[in-house]
């Protein structure tokens, strides 16, 4: 890129400082300088947030305070109890209940919003009369502030609600379910919350992968004799493995933390049936007070998620040094 | 050449058949809930029998009531002293200034990281924040926002808004960043002008488009934040979210109407800004692996 | 048997007309080129003939059926694309096998015809590769290999030689001819250029603008040119075509050329013309090659030009004749004993000279060819 006529000095230098694209042009001392001056607002942001948080974490997750106690965090070292909390946490049921429930509504959640999203996709693939409209109207579920969505479905799973109306329409009976107060009913009215909120995303990812899909290879696909059943299954489906996996990934990520919707909709209820991991932290939190053990829990499911995407990252790693032996 | 669902005209009907009633779905709740806003409390109580698609009897009596604290529709006893006003300055500003906050450190540290090579762990730092459930990591922050006196006030939100959404922004103008052509720069710089100068007048121009998408779709993720505003506020500086739980009174239980009514006020700003950057929403939202 | 018949075939594009009117006939093993410059429609009816595209109106058949209902995935055609279009997620093995794969073919049987088409296109030792590593000549190889397996009795290409390498593409014309021999296939080839349409095809298609120009052997397309778009089409460079008047002259006819002076005709140029009605104003047509350099006060009949410009090209030599722009170009391998801004006597023998009318552009040599639309040479 540059000249090429500074000493190799110089150019080591620029290697050791950190090198980059415009590193030629400016000399090793103010790549650097500027390299830090552009990134020390964000790394002192994270700072901010990791570090002290991190330690007050640590700290109180040893003890078993609570601010109703009287004393500050400062002073939780009065009710020292090493590691109590985290024995607590693996003989807590209603943790694991909470955990499994969680899995289990957002396994059936996102899987419900992939296969709705790819049909849609599907159907958006070829152009049709508008297509654009049609396209800005599907993602509209997508923008609606997720709390607010909440106070919709409360509203539309009303006994008296309009889901039961149109329920009763199609059936040609009275139909006067209390969504909300039944264990089974309430799950499915909260996955179908979610389902409806983020479909549109689902929709869009795929979309854009299966347009991707380069139009010359389904052609030539075709003309080789090619069913469509065919090229979706030879062509397309194998190319967008990789935007498939993304979208489902990052949708699952997003949906454990579940807490909107389901806060305004059920708190959990009845009973415990629609709590998921964060309502029960809320509610351990807010409710009991139990700061020390919550702060445990937190700090457990930080190690945890941050051990699982290391171990998804390094698979991913092999997989692709694997692949690229191969060839 | 034929598409994917062959042109035979039963099958081009099916699949409009099939939009059309994905369209239905997708459209019901909020349509619902644009009707509701406009309903007198006679058709929206529990105590209503019969319930109507249209309001039969078309009233602002909810949005009387979210804006002055009473209305003509409510009973008396429902009268309550804070109004939708505050919460919805307070959404604006503090979603305004963390989308900035977020904006501005993130452009800057996807500069840094895109032309000099710095911060070299800092796209997977930011990508692991998104992580952890809020709640899982929500009492140290308290605790510090506690300690430095930041619960309840402006600042305090817009600064968590910012670094919680910081992550996004970063990712968005790196992949846009990285996109824009490093020789212009180059140029410049050789010619003898001074890095900051270049920054601002010729890299930030060629991504104004970029930054404009980056700073919208920002703002859509603070402006529908709940959690953060339910933890951090409570009083002066509660949020849109947050004040719809307000909306109750003893006798009549939750009143349905005036939340339809903030509800409604509170998605239309999120759902014109996507319509203006749907062109980018898939690059915001898989971290730029995708582009559209 | 795999004959080809467009009858009438035209294609718009809301208010764009592709194709216009083409009607030609394919015979069953010939290889055709449709030629033309870009946008003249020569993929588009490619696109037709293949099924990617529906004409708007007319027919094509194919030993004489009509296929228009046929879908694409069904007419047996191979189709080799502009960019090859390989499957770049497949090994090569699986690119070539895929055709057969769609048809459920055996096991053994794939393998064994994969092995064969890949010997004949020497992919044999790429096999396991992913076809992403492919050189671009490879791929070109690829390409035509995955479609000539399913041996298909027409075989479609779509300027498959303008990516690859000047080199690699003087090789693949041969190979594209052994090829089509050896498969005994009916060949449409769509190209831009000239030279190669000249030196594969046993007739050549001339498109403009959605016409059919003319159908006819390269040598008829060359030499008997039926307009004046097909004269400066084909050659590099192209024919030269100079306005002029006919007069009569002490009993002959004569071709008046203002300040560059006047041929006469000969009695068969001057009957053919009469036959064919030619106005007053007429363009005299001449290949480059065929005109003759002598000088100023020679003898001979001829045209008189100053010279322009020499362009030397290595064993040749352009000359580019004019007094502001070039109007004559001459090409010549002898040396050229000239300089620039002198004068030229420019002879051209009447054997090699072609009329055209300059309203219509249509030529005016009834006594030649009378090729055209149903292209029987």
């Amino acid at each position: 890129m540059s000249a090429g006529s500074e000493s190799p000095a110089v150019a080591a230098a620029t290697a050791a400082a950190g090198g980059g694209r415009l590193a030629d042009a400016l000399g090793p001392r103010l790549t650097r300088r500027i390299g830090i001056a552009t990134t020390l607002p964000t790394q002192l942001l994270l700072i901010f947030i990791i570090a002290f948080p991190t330690l007050v974490t640590v700290y109180i997750s040893l003890t078993a305070w609570t601010p109703l106690d009287g004393i500050t965090w400062v002073q939780a070292y009065t009710s020292w109890s090493w590691f109590d909390n985290y024995i607590e946490i693996f003989q807590d049921g209603r943790l694991g209940g909470a955990i499994l429930r969680t899995l289990f509504i957002v396994a059936v959640a996102v899987t419900s919003e992939f296969l709705l999203g790819f049909g849609l996709a599907l159907l958006f693939v070829d152009k049709f009369a508008f297509r654009p409209i049609y396209y800005s109207l599907f993602l509209l579920p997508m923008m609606v502030v997720p709390a607010v969505s909440g106070y919709m479905f409360l509203i539309l799973f009303q006994s008296t609600g309009p889901i039961n109306q149109l329920i009763s329409f199609v059936t040609g009976h009275p139909f006067e379910m209390v969504w909300l107060t039944n264990r089974t009913t309430a799950t499915i009215a909260v996955i179908a919350a979610d389902v409806w909120q983020w479909t549109p995303m689902m929709f869009l990812i795929l979309l854009a992968g299966l347009i991707g899909v380069p139009q010359d290879q389904i052609k030539a696909a075709r003309l080789l004799g090619a069913s469509w059943g065919q090229i979706l299954t030879r062509i397309s489906l194998p190319r967008i493995r990789a935007v498939i996996v993304i979208a489902i990934g990052i949708r699952f990520i997003e949906a454990l933390k579940l807490f909107d919707v389901m806060f305004i909709m059920t708190k959990g209820g009845p009973g415990v049936a629609t709590e998921t991991l964060s309502l029960y932290i809320y509610k351990r939190t807010f409710g009991d007070l139990e700061w020390a053990y919550v702060a445990a829990i937190g700090l457990t499911i930080v190690i945890v998620m941050s051990l699982a995407a290391i171990a998804t990252l390094s698979a991913v790693r092999r997989i692709k040094a694997r692949r690229a032996a191969a060839a | 050449m034929k598409s994917f669902l062959q042109i035979l005209l039963p099958l081009r009907f099916l699949r409009h058949l099939l939009l059309l009633l994905a369209l239905f779905a997708a459209l019901f709740p909020i349509a619902w809930m644009a009707s509701m806003a406009f309903k007198p409390m006679a058709e929206w109580t529990a105590a209503s029998g019969d319930l109507t698609w249209l309001p039969k009897a078309p009233t602002l009596g909810n949005f009387q009531y979210i804006f002055t604290g009473v209305s003509d529709d409510y009973p008396s006893s429902t009268a309550m002293e804070k109004t939708a006003w505050r919460p919805i300055i307070a959404s604006l500003l503090v979603s305004g200034i963390g989308t900035l906050i977020a904006t501005i450190a993130g452009t800057l540290a996807a500069y840094g990281f895109s032309r000099f090579d710095r911060g070299r762990g800092l796209p997977l730092v930011l990508a692991q924040q998104r992580l952890f459930p809020p709640l899982a990591v929500i009492i140290p922050v308290m605790i510090m926002w506690a300690y430095l006196d930041l619960i309840d006030s402006w600042w305090g939100l817009a600064l968590i808004y910012g670094i919680v959404t910081l992550p996004f922004a970063f990712w968005l103008m790196l992949t846009f960043l990285d996109e824009v052509p490093v020789e212009l720069e180059e140029a410049a710089l050789i010619e003898g002008a001074r890095p900051y100068r270049v920054f601002l007048r010729v890299t930030l121009p060629l991504v104004k488009p970029a930054l404009a998408t980056t700073l919208l779709f920002v703002f859509i993720l603070n402006w529908s934040d709940y959690v953060l505003a339910l933890m951090l506020t409570r009083e002066q500086w509660v949020t849109i979210p947050v004040f719809m739980n307000d909306l109750n009174s003893a006798q009549t239980g939750q009143l349905y109407g005036a939340k339809a009514a903030l509800g409604l006020i509170a998605i239309v700003p999120p759902m014109i800004v996507g319509m203006l950057i749907q062109k980018h929403l898939v690059r915001g939202l898989t971290f730029g692996a995708l582009k559209q | 048997m795999s004959s080809i018949d467009l009858i009438g075939l035209g294609k718009s594009f809301n208010a764009v007309t592709a194709v216009k009117d083409l009607t030609l006939s394919v015979r069953d093993k010939e290889f055709i080129a449709l030629l033309g410059p870009s946008g003249c429609g020569k993929t588009t009816t490619m696109n037709m003939i293949a099924g990617i595209e529906t004409p708007t109106t007319g027919e094509i058949r194919f030993n004489g059926i009509d296929i228009s209902r046929i879908a694409p995935n069904r007419r047996n055609i191979g189709f080799v694309f502009q960019n090859y279009a390989i499957f770049t997620h497949l090994s090569v093995f699986e690119n070539l096998a895929f055709a057969l794969r769609v048809r459920r073919l055996a096991r053994r049987e794939i393998d064994r015809r994969v092995r064969e088409i890949a010997a004949l296109m020497q992919l044999s030792d790429r096999l396991d590769w992913p076809s992403s590593r492919l050189s671009v000549n490879e791929m070109q190889k690829l390409a035509i290999g995955r479609s000539a397996i399913a041996e298909p009795a027409i075989f479609l290409l779509d300027e498959p030689l303008s990516n690859v390498d000047a080199a690699f593409r003087v090789f693949m014309r041969a190979e594209l001819k052994r090829i089509q021999r050896t498969l005994q296939q009916t060949m449409v080839y769509v190209t831009h250029d000239q030279t190669e349409a000249m030196s594969l095809a046993d007739r050549i298609a001339v498109l403009d603008r959605g016409l059919l120009q003319q159908f006819d052997t390269p040598a008829a397309v060359y030499n008997r040119p039926r307009n004046t778009f097909v004269a400066r089409f084909m050659g590099s460079p192209a024919m030269n075509l100079l306005e002029g008047n006919l007069v009569g002259l002490n009993g002959a006819m004569v071709f008046e050329a203002g300040a560059k002076g006047r041929l006469r005709l000969d009695l068969g140029e001057a009957e053919r013309l009469a036959n064919a009605g030619a106005k007053q104003r007429i363009l005299l047509g001449i290949r480059p090659e065929d005109i003759l350099l002598a000088r100023p006060d020679a003898g001979e009949e001829g045209l008189t030009l100053p010279i322009n410009f020499i362009e030397p090209i290595g064993p040749r030599t352009i000359l580019h004749l004019g007094d502001s722009a070039a109007e004559l170009k001459v090409v010549t391998g002898k040396r050229v004993p000239y300089r620039i801004g002198e004068a030229v006597k420019l002879v051209m023998p009447a054997e090699r000279r072609r009329y055209f009318d300059p309203a219509s552009g249509l030529s005016l040599d009834a006594g030649g060819e009378r090729s055209g639309q149903h292209g029987q040479a």
